[in-house]
C-alpha cells in the first residue's frame, strides 16, 4: 500500500520568459521560491501524510528538472517517507505529465492512492489529477477538503460554509485536494527541514510518452482595453458609474 | 465536422449553461445528463436541440453514454462549462475521445477554419491564443462566455443513460452539496466592513436592479450585514461570477481567494491603498455612500427603471 503525492515542478524560464511572467527569486530560473510549494500541493501533501499510518508508505514524485527537488524536499520536511523525481525539464502538457506519473504509480506496491493539488502552480489548468485517473482507471475524487483513511478505503470530505459532503472511495483512487483555512499544513520544525536535505531523491528517467493531441499556442497579447485595470477618483463619480454600470449590464440582452 | 458540443452534467447550473451555449460559436448540439424533460424545459430558455442522456444524478455515472452521444454528434469541439463539474468531467472526456484539452477559455473568435480559443495566462494579465488540433478537442469556458438566449422552445431529444458500472461512477466533482443562490450567481456585489454605516437596505437594492447576489466578508458577517452562508472565501464559498462588485472590501487574500474562473473584478473604497485595488479591473476610490447614488441612477437611466 502506497500514498503517492504530485507536487509540482518550477517552470522553465523560457515558459516564464514566454508567459510575461518575472521569476520571483532563487536562481533566477524557476518560479517557485524554494522555501514555498504551490498552495494546493502544499495541501496535498499534508493530507497525504495525514493519511498514512506509515510515513514510509508517503512516497512524493515531481516530473521536472532539478529545480522540481525543492518542493520535494519540502515535502520531505512535512512528513513525506521518499522522493522521486521524473527527469524531465522541457514545457510539459498535462496529458504527458499524467502519463508520467501513471508510470511511476506501476512501479510502486499497490493499492496506490494518489493525491495531488487541484490545481498546480504552473499553467494552473487541472488537467493532471483527471487525466491520470483515467489512465490508471480508477476513481477520482476531485477537489476535496480532507482525506480520511477508513478500513480498506477511502473518504473523501468537502467542507464549506454550503454544507459538508462526504464520498468514499477505494484505496486505489485520485484524490485532487483545494486549501482551504481546514486543512493548512503545518510548518515543518527547523529539525525537520534540515533532516529533509538528507535523503536521496530518486532521480529516474522519464519513460518514452505517447503524442497526445495538444492545442497550439498562436499568439499572446495584453488583454482587450476594456480588462485593462481603470481607477477613478473621487471627482470622477460619473465617469465612474458609467463605466461600472457598463460593465455590469454587460451580459444583459440588448446592452 | 464543425460546431460544437455542448456537455452540461448534473452539477452544472442549466440556465447559466444556456447562456453559455448561446455564445459558442454554432452550430451547437448540446448534451443534457442526468435531468428529467421537465427540469430542462422549465430552466433552459435558448432553443435548440438538446440530448437528454440518462436521468441518474450521480455526477458521472453516465459518461460512457454521453461518449456515444458526443460521437454521434460528430461535433469539432466538445465544450464544458469551467466549472467544478465541468472541469472534473473534461479531462475523463479528453480520455475517452481521444482529444485534446484546453481549459478555461475565456474566448473564441476566428471562422470555423480558423478559430482562436483564449485562455488568460494563471497570475498574469496576458491573453494567449490557441489553435485546437485537427481531430477532436475538449474546451473549458467561462467568464465572457454569455450570450442571448434566443427563448424559443428546445427540441428535447432523449438518449438513454448507462447500465453498465464505469470507474466514472465513483468520480466526485468538488463541492458537491446542494450551493445556495451565491454559488451559482453571475452577478454579485460582496460586501465588506466598509458598507457598515451606509443606508438602510442601499447596495441590497443596488443589487436587486442588475439581478446580483450579495456575498460578503467575514468581517461583514461578524457585523452581521450578512448571513454566514454568504461567506467568500477560504473559510467560506468559492465561486465563479461572471463580475464582482466590491464595496467597503479590503481585499484580503483570504476573502478574494473565494473567487475564481475568470471574473471581471469592480471595488469600490475610500481607502487608495486596499489591495482590493490590485486585482480590480475597474477601481473607484470613493466613499461608497457617495458612489452608490450615482451608480444607481445611471443603471436605472440605463435599465429605463426607478427604484424610488
Ligand atoms: C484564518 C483566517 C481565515 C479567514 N477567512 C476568511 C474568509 O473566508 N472570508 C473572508 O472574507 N475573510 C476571511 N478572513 C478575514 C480576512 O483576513 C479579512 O479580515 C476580511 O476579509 C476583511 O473584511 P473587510 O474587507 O470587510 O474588512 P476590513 O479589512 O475592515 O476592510 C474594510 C474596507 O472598507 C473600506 N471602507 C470603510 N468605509 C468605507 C466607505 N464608507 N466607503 C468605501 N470604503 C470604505 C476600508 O478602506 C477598508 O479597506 C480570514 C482571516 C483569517 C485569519
Ligand atoms: N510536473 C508535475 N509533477 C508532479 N505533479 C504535478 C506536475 N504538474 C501537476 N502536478 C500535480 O497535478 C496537480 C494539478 O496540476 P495542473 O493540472 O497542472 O493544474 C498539481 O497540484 C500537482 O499535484
Amino acid at each position: 500500500m502506497t500514498i503517492l503525492v504530485c507536487v509540482t515542478a518550477g517552470v522553465p524560464a523560457a515558459t516564464l520568459a514566454a508567459r510575461g511572467t518575472a521569476p520571483r527569486s532563487g536562481t533566477g530560473r524557476f518560479t517557485l521560491p524554494t522555501d514555498q510549494l504551490g498552495r494546493h500541493d502544499a495541501a496535498a501533501v499534508a493530507s497525504a501524510v495525514g493519511l498514512a499510518a506509515d510515513r514510509e508508505d508517503v512516497v512524493a514524485v515531481s516530473v521536472g528538472g532539478q529545480a522540481a527537488d525543492a518542493g520535494l524536499r519540502i515535502a520531505l520536511a512535512q512528513g513525506c517517507g521518499r522522493a522521486i523525481r521524473v527527469d524531465r525539464s522541457d514545457d510539459l502538457d498535462g496529458p504527458t505529465v499524467a502519463e508520467l506519473l501513471a508510470g511511476v504509480v506501476g512501479t510502486l506496491p499497490g493499492p496506490v492512492t494518489v493525491v495531488t493539488g487541484v490545481r498546480g502552480s504552473a499553467w494552473e489548468t487541472g488537467q493532471v489529477p483527471g487525466l491520470l485517473a483515467c489512465r490508471l482507471g480508477v476513481v477520482y475524487l476531485a477537489g476535496v477538503t480532507g482525506v480520511d483513511a477508513t478500513g480498506d478505503g477511502l473518504a473523501g470530505h468537502w467542507r464549506s460554509a454550503a454544507g459538508d459532503a462526504e464520498a468514499t472511495a477505494p484505496r486505489a483512487a485520485v484524490v485532487s485536494v483545494a486549501r482551504t483555512a481546514g486543512n493548512r499544513p503545518t510548518v515543518p520544525s527547523l529539525h525537520a527541514t534540515v533532516g529533509a536535505f538528507e535523503p536521496d531523491i530518486d532521480v529516474v528517467a522519464p519513460a518514452a510518452t505517447s503524442e497526445v493531441p495538444v492545442a497550439t499556442l498562436i499568439g499572446s497579447r495584453v488583454p482587450d482595453p476594456a480588462r485593462q485595470p481603470v481607477r477613478f477618483g473621487v471627482g470622477e463619480l460619473d465617469q465612474a458609474a458609467s463605466a461600472v454600470a457598463t460593465r455590469l449590464l454587460h451580459h444583459y440582452v440588448g446592452h | 465536422m464543425s460546431g460544437c458540443t455542448f456537455v452540461v452534467f448534473p452539477g452544472s447550473n442549466l440556465a447559466r449553461a444556456a447562456t453559455t451555449a448561446a455564445a459558442l460559436p454554432g452550430p451547437v448540439d448540446v448534451v443534457v445528463v442526468g435531468r428529467t424533460a421537465d427540469a430542462v424545459r422549465s430552466a433552459w430558455q435558448g432553443g435548440g436541440s438538446l440530448h437528454l442522456v440518462g436521468d441518474s444524478d450521480r455526477e458521472f455515472a453516465d459518461l460512457p453514454a454521453v461518449v456515444a452521444v458526443i460521437r454521434e454528434l460528430a461535433g469539432a469541439t466538445v465544450v464544458l462549462p469551467a466549472d467544478g463539474t465541468g472541469a472534473t468531467a473534461a479531462p475523463a472526456l479528453a480520455w475517452e475521445l481521444g482529444a485534446a484539452l484546453l481549459t478555461d477559455c475565456v474566448a473564441v473568435a476566428g471562422t470555423q477554419d480558423d478559430r482562436r480559443w483564449t485562455r488568460r495566462r494563471a497570475g498574469s494579465d496576458v491573453l494567449d491564443d490557441y489553435r485546437l488540433p485537427a481531430g477532436p478537442a475538449v474546451v473549458t469556458v467561462a467568464g465572457e462566455f454569455a450570450g442571448a438566449p434566443t427563448g424559443t422552445e428546445p427540441n428535447l431529444v432523449p438518449h438513454d443513460g448507462t447500465n453498465t458500472p464505469s470507474t466514472y461512477d465513483g468520480w466526485r466533482p468538488p463541492n458537491p452539496v446542494g450551493p445556495p443562490a451565491i454559488a451559482d450567481a453571475e452577478l454579485l456585489v460582496g460586501i465588506g466592513r466598509g458598507v457598515a454605516d451606509l443606508a438602510a437596505g442601499s447596495y441590497q437594492r443596488l443589487a436587486a436592479l442588475f439581478g446580483a447576489e450579495i456575498a460578503a466578508t467575514r468581517q461583514a458577517i461578524e457585523w452581521q450585514l450578512a448571513t454566514a452562508d454568504r461567506k467568500l472565501g477560504d473559510t467560506g464559498l468559492r465561486v465563479a461570477p461572471r463580475t464582482y462588485l466590491t464595496l467597503g472590501v479590503s481585499g484580503a487574500n483570504q476573502h478574494m481567494s473565494g473567487i475564481w474562473g475568470n471574473c471581471s473584478i469592480i471595488a469600490v473604497n475610500h481607502n487608495p491603498h486596499a489591495a482590493v485595488f490590485d486585482v480590480a479591473d475597474i477601481g473607484v476610490v470613493a466613499d461608497a455612500a457617495d458612489f452608490l447614488p450615482v451608480l444607481r441612477k445611471e443603471l436605472e437611466v440605463r435599465l429605463g427603471v426607478s427604484t424610488e
